[in-house]
C-alpha cells in the first residue's frame, strides 16, 4: 500500500478547518498567560480565527469558480457550494454566539479559554459533517462536534442544572451515536464502501432485490435514529429541553442553530445522496416523525414557564416543519422548493433564534437570571430596544410576514402544495398558529405585564449590542429583501456535487 | 362574583383537546370567515376588493381573540 501524500488541493480544502484548529490550540496556550481580568482577549482570538477561516472558505469559493465542487483527502472531503453555504452559516452563528458570551461568562465567573477553544473545535466537526463524502469522516466530525458540545453544556461547573444537562446529553448522545455507527456499519457491510456516492450507487441495485430488504430497512432505521437524534426530532428529542435549559444561555443559542444546522447538513448529505435510492422507504418514516414532532413539541411548548425550555420545544417544532420539506415530492424524486425551504429555514433560523437567545442572555445581569417567563415581565419599560427586538424575533419565529421566518415556512408549505400533500400543508399551518400562541405569550409578558423588580434599566455590553443589532437587522432585512438570499440558496443547491441535488434546480 | 372553574373539568383530556383545537383554529377560522363574508359582499355589491378587506379584518379579529386568550391564560 502506497504512502498517502497530501496535495495542494488537500491543503486548500482543509484550510478552514486547519485554521480553526490552530486558533483553538492557540487560545488554550494564550489563556495560560492571561490574567483573569483580561480573559476577554480569548474571545477576540476566537473571533479572529473565525475571520481567517471565513477568508479561507472564500478562497476556496473563488478557486472553485464555475466548478461545482472538489474532492480532497482521498475523496473523503467534498467541498462544494452546499458545503460552503453551511461553512458560512456555522462561522456566522459562532461569531454571534461569541459576541453573546463575553459578558455572560464574566457574570457567571467562568471566563476560561477552553470555552472558546471548544466552540472552534466544534465548528471543525460541523465542517467535516457538512463536507463529508465519506461516512467515516462524517462520523468523526459528528463526534468532534458532540464531545465539544457536551463539555460546553456543562461549562457552568457550579450550577447543578448545567452538570445534570451535560450528563443527560452525554449519555443519550453516546447511545444515539452507537446506534448511528451500527447503521453506518451495516451500510458499509452491504455496499463494501464508506463513500456516500458508492453507497448510493450500490443501494440503487440492492433495493430491487427482495432478499436484502430486511437488512436494508434495519440499516435505514438505525441510521435515521442517529440522524433524527442530532436534529432533536420526536421521539428522539428528550435530551433537548434539559440540555437547552441547563446549558449556559449563549451555548443554548449556539446549539439551537449551529449544532442543529450541522445535523441537518449531515442528514441531507446522507439522505439525499447515499440513501436517496431508498427514498420510497424513508418518506413514510419522515411523515410520521414530522407529524409527531410538530404535535409533541407544539403541545409541550404551550405549557412551559421557562423561556429556554419554551424555545427548546419551539426549536423542536421547527424541525417538524423542516422535515416536511424532505417529504415533498414523489416516491423517487424530491421537490426543489422543499429542499430550498430547508436551507432558507436554517439561514433565517440562525439569526432569529440566536437573537431571541441573545435577549435572554442579556437579562442575566444584576441578579436577574432571566430564563423564566416572569423575568420578562415589563421588559418594555426596563429595556425597550431589547423588548422590541424580542418581539421581532418572536413574530419571525411564528412565521409572520414580512419577517425572515415567513420565507422558510412559505417554501416548505409551497412544496407540499405543489406535490399534492394538502393535508400535511394544512397541518403545518395549524401548528404554526399554536406557535403564534406561545410566542405571543412572551410578547404579552414583555409589553402587557408589570415588572416585578422595579424600573431599573438593564446594562447591555457593546458585544451584545452588536450581536442583537446584527441578528435583528438580518431578521428584518432577509424578510424585506429575500431575493438575494433565495439566489444564495439556489447557488448552494444548483451545482452541488451531489448529482441528485443538482438535478433539483433544473 | 365569577364562578371558579372546576379543576377536575380543566384536567379533563377532552376539555384540553377542545381548548387546544380552539387555539389552533382561531386565526385560520377568522381569516376564512372574513374572506367568505367579504366575497359574499363582493358578489352582492358587484365589487372585487371587499374579499381582501374581509380577509384582513378576519385575520385581525382572529389575532385579537388569540391575544385575549393569551392575556386570560397568563393572568
Amino acid at each position: 500500500m502506497g504512502a498517502f501524500q497530501l496535495s495542494a488541493t488537500d491543503y486548500l480544502l482543509a484550510l478552514p478547518m486547519t485554521l480553526l484548529t490552530l486558533f483553538a490550540l492557540g487560545i488554550l496556550l494564550i489563556d495560560l498567560m492571561l490574567p483573569p481580568e483580561q480573559k476577554w482577549a480569548n474571545a477576540i482570538t476566537a473571533f479572529v480565527g473565525l475571520l481567517f477561516s471565513a477568508k479561507a472558505v472564500y478562497n476556496i469559493q473563488h478557486w472553485l469558480g464555475g466548478q461545482g465542487g472538489s474532492y480532497g483527502l482521498m475523496k473523503t472531503l467534498l467541498v462544494d457550494h452546499f458545503a460552503i453555504y453551511f461553512f458560512y452559516l456555522f462561522l456566522a452563528a459562532t461569531a454571534i454566539a461569541i459576541l453573546m458570551s463575553v459578558r455572560y461568562l464574566e457574570t457567571e465567573h467562568e471566563n476560561h479559554g477552553e470555552y472558546y477553544a471548544l466552540m472552534l473545535l466544534s465548528v471543525v466537526g460541523m465542517m467535516c459533517m457538512a463536507a463529508g463524502a465519506d461516512i467515516v469522516l462524517i462520523f468523526i466530525g459528528l463526534e468532534l462536534m458532540a464531545i465539544s458540545t457536551y463539555v460546553l453544556v456543562g461549562f457552568l461547573r457550579r450550577d447543578r442544572r448545567s452538570n445534570e444537562a451535560a450528563l443527560k446529553y452525554l449519555l443519550l448522545g453516546a447511545f444515539s451515536s452507537g446506534i448511528f455507527a451500527y447503521g453506518l456499519s451495516l451500510l458499509y457491510g452491504m455496499t463494501g464502501s464508506t463513500n456516500l456516492g458508492v453507497i448510493g450507487g450500490s443501494l440503487a441495485g440492492l433495493v430491487r432485490e427482495p432478499q436484502y430488504k430486511p437488512l436494508l430497512v434495519i440499516a435505514l432505521l438505525t441510521t435515521l435514529t442517529g440522524l433524527l437524534f442530532k436534529i432533536a426530532a420526536v421521539p428522539f428529542h428528550q435530551w433537548a429541553p434539559d440540555a437547552y435549559e441547563g446549558a449556559p444561555t449563549s451555548i443554548t443559542g449556539f446549539m439551537s442553530v449551529a449544532v442543529k444546522a450541522a445535523g441537518w447538513a449531515m442528514l441531507m448529505r446522507i439522505l439525499l445522496w447515499g440513501l436517496l435510492p431508498m427514498r420510497a422507504t424513508w418518506v413514510p418514516v419522515m411523515v410520521f416523525v414530522s407529524i409527531a414532532t410538530m404535535t409533541g413539541a407544539n403541545l409541550a411548548a404551550l405549557t412551559q414557564t421557562n423561556t429556554k425550555r419554551l424555545l427548546a420545544y419551539s426549536s423542536i417544532a421547527h424541525v417538524g416543519y423542516m422535515l416536511l420539506g424532505l417529504v415533498a415530492g414523489t416516491a423517487t424524486e424530491l421537490n426543489a422548493d422543499g429542499v430550498k425551504g430547508i436551507l432558507i429555514y436554517l439561514l433565517v433560523y440562525t439569526f432569529m433564534n440566536l437573537g431571541a437567545f441573545g435577549v435572554i442572555t442579556s437579562l442575566r445581569h444584576r441578579n436577574v437570571v432571566g430564563d423564566e417567563l416572569d423575568d420578562l415581565n415589563g421588559l418594555y419599560s426596563r429595556a425597550p430596544v431589547e423588548a422590541v427586538l424580542m418581539l421581532v424575533f418572536m413574530l419571525s419565529l411564528a412565521g409572520i410576514p414580512p419577517l425572515a421566518g415567513f420565507y422558510g415556512k412559505y417554501f416548505i408549505f409551497l412544496s407540499l402544495i405543489e406535490t399534492g400533500h394538502y393535508a400535511l400543508a394544512a397541518l403545518g399551518v395549524l401548528y404554526s398558529v399554536f406557535g403564534l400562541y406561545y410566542y405571543l405569550k412572551i410578547a404579552n409578558a414583555m409589553f402587557m405585564r408589570q415588572p416585578e423588580k422595579g424600573e431599573e434599566r438593564l446594562p447591555v455590553s457593546y458585544a451584545m449590542r452588536t450581536a442583537l443589532g446584527v441578528t435583528g437587522f438580518a431578521t428584518i432585512f432577509i424578510g424585506i429583501l429575500p431575493n438575494r438570499f433565495i439566489e444564495l440558496v439556489n447557488w448552494a443547491l444548483g451545482i452541488a456535487q451531489t448529482t441528485n441535488i443538482a438535478k433539483l434546480t433544473h | 362574583m365569577p364562578e371558579e372553574p372546576n379543576p377536575d373539568r380543566k384536567k379533563n383530556p377532552w376539555v384540553q383537546v377542545g381548548r387546544y383545537s380552539e387555539l389552533a383554529l382561531m386565526l385560520p377560522a377568522g381569516t376564512v370567515a372574513g374572506w367568505l363574508i367579504g366575497s359574499a359582499l363582493d358578489h352582492w355589491l358587484h365589487q372585487s376588493w371587499i374579499g381582501i378587506v374581509g380577509m384582513v379584518l378576519g385575520t385581525a379579529a382572529g389575532l385579537i381573540q388569540l391575544i385575549r386568550t393569551i392575556s386570560r391564560d397568563t393572568q
